[in-house]
């Protein structure tokens, strides 16, 4: 069947809106016989199989002109309005183009060996009533799009008829399109994604609206105007109506849907469109040009569950993603991306061999790399070539460096994306200068940038560097080298960020993993060099063979066991700035965590437990509710892990009250202050800190016998420790949240689980909405296999080692913790913030770790 | 009464220091009772007194009885 005539198949009569643009419209029974009768007279000039160039914004003169060169039979050859002369030619040189179709202000992009019909094709067309269809084969090609390969020549993707029916289809059926939807489109037609926007939409007998500003953000007015029911988008569409507009904001209220596609949006992104629009669908879906537009959708009810997931495959699309031997990967594993399908490219236009690497038996390679989850939803997590994505073009960096290598004084360049809020990926380029890199020289390789390229290649950064990294091949390592500028950049971006002071002022959790690292290293280093003057510590490097200067990595410090606290002597400053010893009684064996402390370590401490707690309860003081007995504050000489939460914490008091009493050595209510409260403190901000088991066993158990209302503005419940007793209860984490949060009248999100430990003091790591705990900016935490000190991998549970930069008095450079935990993910947690979080599993049964007793001992 | 002699009389008190033994340079956590539950009293009591609200920050910056005048003076400049 011609994909025109299924297309129109239940449509063609209609009297009813297809096209809308500015206060136009073109009905469904109009814009078929137009196409008909411009199809007419291309069978009768030129006959069938000829392949007839398109080049044009989106507007009806597109539409018309791209379905009835469809429709006759022939070949529509695609390609961006805004293509390079240099492309343009290739593209001309590669097809045997018999007449092109493009607006009257492209023309003088042509030479006049080419017929060229524009805008005025129609006037005065004859109807024609005949259906002047040319039947085709399924396989019969329709288009040709050319896009970016992986080489930066334009490569011409073959469409067949029967690839975009498949596609249309399926599309069409897992969005539930029908004639009431209408879509705003912002997209180019001559990009897979935009067509297909097209296509689903005639199919249904829905309507397309066409958004012609050059400001994106008319859309906003237009989605309402136009009572729309479903906008799409790239990451880059996204990124500026976000960062841009309002549009957050908006009801939307006509509409049910967007799509996404087109690249990774980043998941902070998804979130908060998601949480804004609660009630309307968000897809996340992947396609390539190869496979017609579309290959998998994440269904809209899993956004949150499956966040980052490209989801699965389509109806009719058999998408899998296989290791190098060809076989599906397992959860966790990295493989390529494959799909199988009817909406598989017929191939490249005139290149068999790049067909090959691309198709293998009826399968696309797509060059993704990917990984699944249990359930099979796959994660892209990068790209096998080095295209960069950036404002929605697909940009191949050889084409830039050619240029770039062109200029004197140049050296070599490498061009790379790095990432940007605004443009998906932003074009960099990483110059090897002749000499030296100045001012001059940046001028004037963006100069000659422009000249020659479309401003969307011109690069946004130009970095001077004097090696570049390389692999084992000898050639540039371009993940390595993005990383390196990447944070070089925000290293220039944040200049300060060079002391324990400067961290201490960025927002907690805003630094991802890898800016950590940079930040982290040489300020640890510091550290450490300085703590050799101790002659425990000393011994501790010297008899693994580790030398401070050759550390790489902070996962190369060596991690001191806790358990040494309390039998060395840690101080790692000079005695007399020891004011204070600090003694821990929280462990379980008898003796004391002894941890020196200096007025610099406490100052630290105390800013770190600032601005984590401002994270969570914002910049007011409030009033603090301790589910504890004031007695625990009286000994003053040894810490518990209680008395050392009740004092952090109490930084952001403005009044505290103790909810238990001790009568006759048991914890009971202290019913008269918490009637105090209840009364005076109704409706003002509080927070609640409390031992988790004592909050159950005591304060839990005892106020359900008591008719009390607690009702305040806002409140924040943290508990930490006592897990292990309250598992042998049955009580399972959700139970507990769910119970207390009850009580106070509040959300479960509102109770706080955090871990910390008196030899970290200052850091607690604290449940986000998602129940992650999250790395502060001022520390890290590697999780260690208990057995050979290895790193872990994400979700793999071993011992959770907890790195900081706040003591300058002890070792708490790495600290290796009896704690059981895992890593649930880096810099992604669906809560927005950034770096890594982790789950605590349970205590080490038996707390021993091989070898680091042996070597700590002078 | 001065600012300065009721800052001086409240600090006195709270940490539980003679007057005259008062310095410039005595210093949080360095003194033995000025730890951080003393150090929210004081602030509370400063805070009532003068009528004022600080900023977490400069609670924080309190660090010694030199810095608790200089603080509570900007917020009743």
């Amino acid at each position: 069947m011609n994909f025109v005539d299924f297309l129109f198949e239940n449509s063609k009569d209609l009297d009813k809106i297809a096209i809308e643009y500015g206060d136009n419209y073109i009905n469904y029974s109009n814009l078929y016989s137009q196409v008909n009768s411009l199809a007419s007279y291309l069978n009768d000039k030129y006959g069938t199989g000829n392949q007839i160039m398109l080049l044009s914004e989106n507007n009806p003169f597109f539409i018309i002109s791209y379905l009835a060169i469809l429709k006759s039979g022939n070949i529509a050859v695609l390609a961006e309005t805004r293509i390079s002369d240099h492309d343009l030619e290739t593209v001309l040189s590669n097809c045997s183009i018999e007449c092109l179709f493009t607006q009257s202000k492209y023309t003088s992009k042509f030479n006049n060996n080419n017929s060229v019909f524009t805008e005025n094709v129609f006037d005065g067309r004859p109807e024609v009533t005949e259906n002047c269809t040319h039947v085709v084969n399924p396989n019969d090609l329709a288009v040709i799009i050319f896009t970016s390969g992986s080489t930066g020549a334009k490569k011409g993707v073959m469409l067949s008829h029967g690839n975009l029916i498949s596609n249309t289809d399926s599309i069409v059926e897992y969005l539930g399109l029908d004639k009431s939807d209408k879509v705003l489109v912002a997209l180019p037609f001559f990009y897979c994604y935009g067509a297909s926007l097209l296509h689903t939409h005639l199919r249904a007998g829905g309507s397309v609206v066409l958004s012609n500003s050059i400001f994106l953000g008319s859309v906003l007015k237009d989605i309402d105007k136009y009572r729309c029911t479903g906008f799409s988008g790239v990451p880059s569409t996204f990124q500026i109506l976000i960062n841009r507009t309002p549009f957050l904001e908006q009801e939307f209220p006509t509409l049910r849907y967007f799509t996404q596609a087109g690249g990774k949006l980043e998941n902070k992104f998804i979130t908060r469109i998601a949480d804004a629009f609660p009630d309307k669908s968000f897809y996340v879906m992947y396609g390539a040009t190869e496979a017609t537009s579309r290959m998998s959708y994440l269904p809209p009810h899993l956004i949150k569950e499956k966040l980052g997931s490209i989801g699965k495959g389509i109806p009719g699309v058999k998408l899998e993603v296989l290791n190098s031997s060809g076989n599906p990967i397992k959860p966790g594993e990295i493989g390529e991306i494959t799909a199988v399908g009817e909406n598989i490219m017929q191939g490249y236009l005139n290149d068999t061999e790049g067909t090959k690497k691309k198709v293998k038996n009826g399968r696309l390679y797509t060059d993704d790399l990917a990984t699944i989850d249990e359930d099979g939803f796959i994660y892209i997590v990068g790209r096998a070539n080095n295209l960069i994505k950036s404002a929605g073009y697909r940009i191949a960096p050889n084409e830039i460096q050619d240029i770039i290598n062109g200029i004197k004084g140049v050296n070599t360049s490498a061009v790379i994306g790095i990432n940007d809020d605004i443009m998906g990926e932003a074009v960099t380029a990483v110059v090897k200068p002749s000499d030296s890199g100045s001012d001059e020289l940046k001028k004037h390789i963006i100069s000659v940038c422009s000249k020659n390229l479309p401003s969307y290649k011109v690069p946004k950064h130009i970095v001077f560097m004097d090696a570049f990294p390389l692999n084992s091949s000898n050639k540039i390592d371009r993940i390595k080298l993005k990383e390196t500028v990447e944070e070089n950049l925000l290293k220039s971006n944040n200049p300060k960020l060079d002391s324990v002071d400067e961290i201490l002022k960025v927002d907690p959790y805003s630094l991802t993993d890898s800016e950590k690292e940079a930040i982290l290293l040489p300020i640890l280093k510091e550290q450490l060099q300085k703590a050799q003057n101790n002659p425990h510590i000393k011994n501790f490097f010297e008899k693994q063979n580790i030398s401070v200067s050759d550390i790489n990595s902070l996962e190369d410090i060596p991690p001191l066991p806790v358990q040494m606290f309390k039998y060395f002597d840690l101080e790692i400053c000079p005695k007399d700035e020891v004011y204070k010893i600090l003694q821990s009684s929280g462990t379980t064996s008898g003796k004391k965590s002894r941890v020196p402390l200096s007025k610099t370590t406490t100052i630290n401490q105390t800013k770190a437990l600032k601005s984590i707690l401002s994270d969570y309860l914002g910049n007011k003081r409030r009033i603090f509710l301790v589910i504890d007995h004031e007695g625990m504050n009286n000994s003053v000489d040894t810490f518990s892990a209680r008395t050392a939460g009740i004092r952090g914490l109490s930084i952001f008091s403005k009044k505290i009250f103790y909810l238990l009493k001790e009568e006759n050595g048991k914890l009971v209510l202290n019913l008269p202050v918490i009637k105090e409260v209840i009364e005076k403190y109704a409706d003002y901000d509080v927070y609640v800190f409390g031992f988790t088991y004592i909050i159950w066993s005591t304060f839990y158990k005892q106020i359900l016998d008591e008719d009390l209302n607690f009702n305040f503005n806002d409140i924040k419940i943290f508990h930490s420790g006592g897990w292990k007793k309250l598992k042998n209860e049955q009580v399972s984490k959700e139970i507990f949240s769910d119970s207390i949060a009850n009580i106070f009248n509040t959300e479960s999100k509102n109770v706080l689980d955090f871990y910390g430990m008196a030899e970290q003091t200052g850091i607690i790591f604290v449940d986000c909405e998602y129940g992650n705990k999250h790395v502060p900016a001022f520390s890290q935490v590697i999780v260690r296999d208990p057995q050979t000190l290895k790193t872990c991998d994400v979700n793999q549970i071993g011992m959770i080692e907890v790195m900081s930069v706040l003591a300058d008095s002890y070792y708490g450079q790495a600290i290796l913790t009896e704690d059981l935990g895992y890593l649930v993910g880096i810099d992604n947690c669906p809560c927005g913030r950034k770096g890594r979080y982790f789950r605590f599993k349970s205590r080490v049964e038996k707390a021993e770790v091989r070898g680091c007793g042996d070597t700590f001992k002078e | 009464m001065s600012e300065e002699d009721t800052i001086k009389k409240i600090f006195g008190e709270v940490i539980g220091i003679d007057e005259s033994e008062i310095t410039d340079s005595i210093a949080y956590n360095s003194y033995e009772s000025w730890d951080s539950l003393v150090h929210l009293e004081l602030v509370n009591e400063l805070e009532d007194t003068f009528d004022v609200e600080f900023e977490m920050d400069d609670i924080i910056a309190m660090e010694t009885f030199g810095k608790v005048k200089e603080i509570v003076k900007k917020y009743l400049s």
